[in-house]
């Protein structure tokens, strides 16, 4: 959450997307009201609409996947996202 | 003799229950079950209707009002999709009262005003996602308020 609030937040070339895996709507809500998650959510009930999971390239969770607009990985795993988004985008705060 | 036939409930009606036009009984006993039916429904749908952000949604004769959250509206078939109780109901718009429908219409607007690059594909999914941001303990529906050339997706879960 620190690093989405340091170099994603404010940035406009990139924005994270949660993609919620829990299984109802009440327990994505009080996970997220519990840790007061910034980002923009989908979730559950709107999660197989959306078609986000067919860019989910790994089965366990948390997944992290960057992606350029045109659907392309360009990274995933927490850390190779977050270096490889510093290498692509200046953050604001630098 | 007289047999019974069988209303549409799959029950026994006899001759005294009604006049029959064609093949359908317009008796009492099947006007009072059709009744019951649609005021059981109607009950179970306000009883399992919750969630203090949901939106009040009348019925386009002004007569039923219900709680739900907004998941989306297809413009082309009409049809509505409300989160009722954290199950996703499914109606035509015409069963909308003329403000509702006015909602669904700016509703449409918005999201069409905060969609990224429709023409990417990753801005084209998001753009017609559900999405939601925390306000205090409730997530509420939000827009995109950038167009970014990178999309972070973060898969996870409670558990």
């Amino acid at each position: 959450m620190e690093k989405y609030n340091k170099e994603i937040a404010n940035n406009p070339n990139v924005e994270l997307i949660h993609v919620s895996q829990d299984r109802s709507e009440d327990a994505a809500e009080e996970w997220g009201a519990t840790n007061q998650f910034p980002w923009l959510s989908v979730l559950p009930g709107d999660v197989d609409r959306s078609k986000l999971l067919d860019y989910k390239t790994r089965n366990s969770v948390p997944h992290y996947s960057l992606r350029a607009a045109n659907g392309d990985e360009l990274a995933n795993g927490s850390s190779a996202v977050f270096s490889k988004v510093a290498e692509l985008v200046e953050s604001p705060s630098d | 003799m007289i047999y019974p036939k069988r209303c549409h409930f799959g029950r026994r009606l006899w001759p005294e229950d009604g006049p029959i036009l064609g093949e359908t009984r317009l008796g009492k006993y099947s006007i009072l079950t059709s009744m019951k039916a649609f005021l059981v429904a109607i009950t179970a749908l306000s009883l399992a209707i919750s969630g203090a952000n949901a939106r009040t949604w009348t019925s386009a004769d002004g007569a039923k009002t219900f709680e739900g959250d907004l998941r989306s509206y297809n413009e082309n078939s009409g049809i509505v999709t409300v989160l009722v109780n954290g199950r996703a109901v499914d109606f035509p718009k015409d069963k909308l009262s003329k403000e509702d429908v006015a909602f669904l219409q700016e509703s449409k607007l918005q999201e069409v005003a905060a969609s990224p690059d429709t023409e990417t594909e990753i801005g084209a999914l998001v753009a017609k996602a559900k999405l939601q941001r925390l306000d205090g303990k409730r997530y509420k529906k939000a827009a995109l308020e950038k167009n970014p050339k990178y999309y972070i997706l973060y898969y996870s879960a409670s558990w």
